[in-house]
């Protein structure tokens, strides 16, 4: 297959981050896969590599420049892992080191009396006639020359080899052990760690969570889909995803870099998201963090303590913008969850979590719901009649959720969105009587059920949605949040629930609406409609995804739920 | 997992230290040289197999692919850099000094971004376009004295 012009453009760039020593974890595999496909780029990167050889290397070195600059190499790599060493491994290096030396040293020392030999050699002949002597000193200096050409083109060509063998093998050689991985809960890897101890290098979370605890006692929760570089015991690069950091003090410090600022630790906790066009997100739970961001062309770098209960946000333009942690209070894990849990990053996120405050990923609180008259949050609901109103109200507490409702008795037209959908809504009951809330336990012995199932658990959360409410959630804040992933649909069992005396008719409608338009119905009038699966396919362009529990007219008690509601991910290679 | 760094270490040393010593034992630059790059090569998918769990630059197959072509390209590498330092004259001035800042002592592309006043992603690309260049005139100048 012959490479159109544009796969060489892009190898050139992905080249010059090889060049430069930052490619990411993507542009290697993308290298190697355009290598992999294309002969006449392996060619191509081969000529782009010796000429990146010969621009570093344009000074000429003598022998003995050469032979410090390989002692220099050697000994420096061994080096670099001392500061990461226990003192068994410190002693083998010593002895590394040693050898290294001596191997050297008699390298240097045969060249030495090589060259001594030639002089006496030399000296001999010089005693020898002078005829004799302008011959043989014609012929000697023939072989010097051809000695010294030959030489000098060895050398070149070992420099040559060597630069390319140690640009080649070195990161590989990079064998540190510099952090052990811990507890993991549903975690898929790009290519899975062989055992706990874990080297510099690239690594790709998929899916799940993961903690890792690094040599210098940092611990992080890692939360996919996450693409990050172990540096060192104490320093990591994250490209791309969210972690959370619990440093401890002998960890004061501890960084990570990221491609826009470095965030500096000193002793604390806090979380990081890096989103897809870089822009990242600081959250500081305890103690202080110092935040660089990286200068640009005509913005200078900027510095900034963040301290304990503050979110600094680094835009896609570099601006460095300071607020309270008040605004997305529980967008980080802060410890592993359980495997229990419903929502995995990169595969489904809980609806109901999100609306217990969380991020959709167990991080909300259970029981904490949504006043769909004022769009206050409550920390726990409460079943009580109220009467509706004729408004849509915003959410401000929560950044997924746009805005909640009541359908009106008497039915017709109603706001359904920030970005002005209506849904005109059939009459009804008008009334409403329970929070939309993070699961539910309507009294201390009944748990909701559908189809003898139990809901509102860890494993199987519900989103309780007591008729006559609604409630709409912005598709495009929730993708903002999901780096590298994509939302494919909202899926959902909804009911109402089994625990209610089946002494009436049930009698409620569900909807699920996006961007205004219908794409589930169901009237509930027969105690055997009970359970319902829901499926709706989300577009991209899709923006608001709305729910409606709509009571009908008869007097039912109509604990309608959507049981494990998702929205399902689909990663973004 | 201490005994695979160790022993990666001592790899290493002794696959350069071999180089060192024995390269005076070849009669031909390019013998020794497509030895040398087959102990790379060998160390390099050794280190790779001991390394899984990370992802390596190139999969074993590219790399056996990468060190074939290096090894024919690095037999013209006398002539490739004289051909490198003709097209270097031929460059721009501007160019040039670009060239001349990043390939100084532990400069960075950023760096010379800074001294320059140029914006890190501009003289990124910019050294991007002068290497393909670079590239496309060696191919040239080594094409024309192979005709001659």
């Amino acid at each position: 297959m012959i490479p159109d012009e544009s796969k060489y453009r892009e190898l050139v760039t992905l080249l010059g981050a090889v060049r430069d020593g930052n490619a990411t974890a993507e542009q290697r595999l993308r290298t190697n896969d355009l290598l992999g496909q294309y002969p006449e780029l392996q060619q191509y990167y081969v000529e782009f590599m010796l000429i990146s050889v010969e621009l570093h290397g344009c000074r000429r070195l003598s022998p003995q420049e050469h032979a410090d600059l390989l002692t220099e190499q050697i000994i420096g790599s061994a080096d670099k892992s001392a500061d990461v060493l226990s003192p068994a491994d410190e002693a083998r290096r010593e002895q590394i080191r040693a050898k290294a030396q001596r191997q050297l040293e008699a390298f240097l020392a045969e060249q030495e009396a090589l060259r001594r030999q030639q002089a006496a050699l030399q000296r001999h002949e010089n005693r020898r006639s002078f005829r004799e002597l302008c011959s043989l000193a014609m012929g000697r200096f023939e072989q010097v020359g051809i000695w010294t050409l030959r030489m000098t083109k060895r050398l070149a060509a070992v420099t040559a080899v060597v630069l390319i063998c140690l640009a080649i093998t070195l990161p590989m050689l990079n064998r540190r052990v510099v952090a052990v991985l811990g507890e993991e809960t549903d975690a898929r890897w790009l290519h899975p760690p062989e055992d706990a101890n874990l080297h510099p290098g690239p690594m790709v979370l998929e899916e799940g969570y993961a903690q890792i605890t690094f040599k210098q006692g940092t611990q992080i929760i890692l939360q996919a889909p996450c693409t990050f570089d172990l540096c060192s015991k104490n320093r990591m690069v994250l490209e791309r995803g969210m972690v959370t950091a619990n440093v401890p003090s002998q960890a004061h410090g501890f960084a990570v870099q990221t491609p826009r600022a470095q965030v500096t630790d000193f002793g604390t906790e806090f979380g990081l998201q890096v989103k897809d066009q870089h822009e990242s997100e600081v959250h500081v739970f305890a103690g202080r963090v110092r935040l660089e961001t990286a200068s640009r062309a005509r913005q200078p770098s900027q510095k900034r303590d963040i301290t304990q209960g503050k979110a600094a946000v680094i835009t896609k333009s570099g601006e460095l913008n300071i607020s309270s942690l008040g605004a997305r209070p529980n967008l980080f894990v802060r410890n592993i969850p359980g495997p229990s849990t419903f929502g995995i990053p990169n595969k489904r996120m809980d609806v109901a979590d999100i609306v217990g405050g969380g991020s959709g990923f167990g991080t909300g609180r259970r029981y904490a719901g949504i006043d769909p008259v004022t769009g206050l949050t409550v920390s726990t609901y409460r079943s009580e009649k109220r009467t509706g109103e004729k408004k849509y109200v915003e959410v401000p507490s929560l950044p997924f959720v746009d805005g909640v409702f009541t359908p009106l008795a008497q039915g017709g037209l109603m706001p359904i969105s920030t970005a002005g959908h209506h849904f005109d809504f059939p009459p009804g009951g008008g009334d409403w009587y329970v929070e939309i809330a993070h699961g539910g336990k309507p009294d201390p012995q009944a748990f909701l059920t559908l189809d003898g199932q139990t809901y509102g658990t860890t494993d199987r959360p519900a989103l309780l949605m007591h008729a006559n409410v609604g409630i709409t959630f912005n598709l495009d804040a929730i993708r903002e949040s999901l780096t590298g992933s994509r939302i494919k649909r909202f899926t959902s069992v909804c009911g109402i629930s089994n625990h209610v005396q089946k002494t009436k008719t049930p009698d409620a409608i569900i909807y699920v609406l996006v961007d205004g338009q219908v794409r589930f119905y169901r009237k509930i009038e027969l105690p055997t409609d009970l359970a319902v699966n829901i499926r709706v396919d989300l577009r991209e362009d899709e923006r608001f995804l709305t729910l409606v529990c709509m009571a009908g007219t008869a007097n039912y008690g109509d604990w309608t739920f959507f049981g494990i509601p998702a929205l399902e991910l689909e990663g973004e290679r | 997992m201490v005994n695979h760094w160790a022993d990666a270490d001592d790899i290493l040393q002794e696959a350069v230290i071999v180089m060192m010593r024995k390269f005076q034992g070849f009669d031909s630059a390019e013998r020794f040289l497509k030895w040398a790059l087959r102990v790379a090569h060998l160390e390099i998918l050794n280190h790779v197999q001991k390394r899984r769990n990370h992802l390596p630059l190139f999969s074993p197959a590219v790399l056996e692919a990468i060190e074939e072509k290096a090894a024919r390209e690095i037999q013209t590498q006398d002539s490739r850099r004289e051909a490198l330092q003709a097209c270097i004259r031929k460059l721009r001035e501007r160019d040039q000094e670009l060239l001349r800042l990043r390939y100084e002592v532990e400069a960075t592309t950023r760096s010379v971004a800074q001294t320059v006043g140029r914006s890190t992603d501009a003289v990124y690309k910019a050294l991007n376009r002068i290497h393909h260049q670079l590239l496309m005139c060696v191919r040239r100048t080594l094409a024309q004295e192979s005709r001659l």
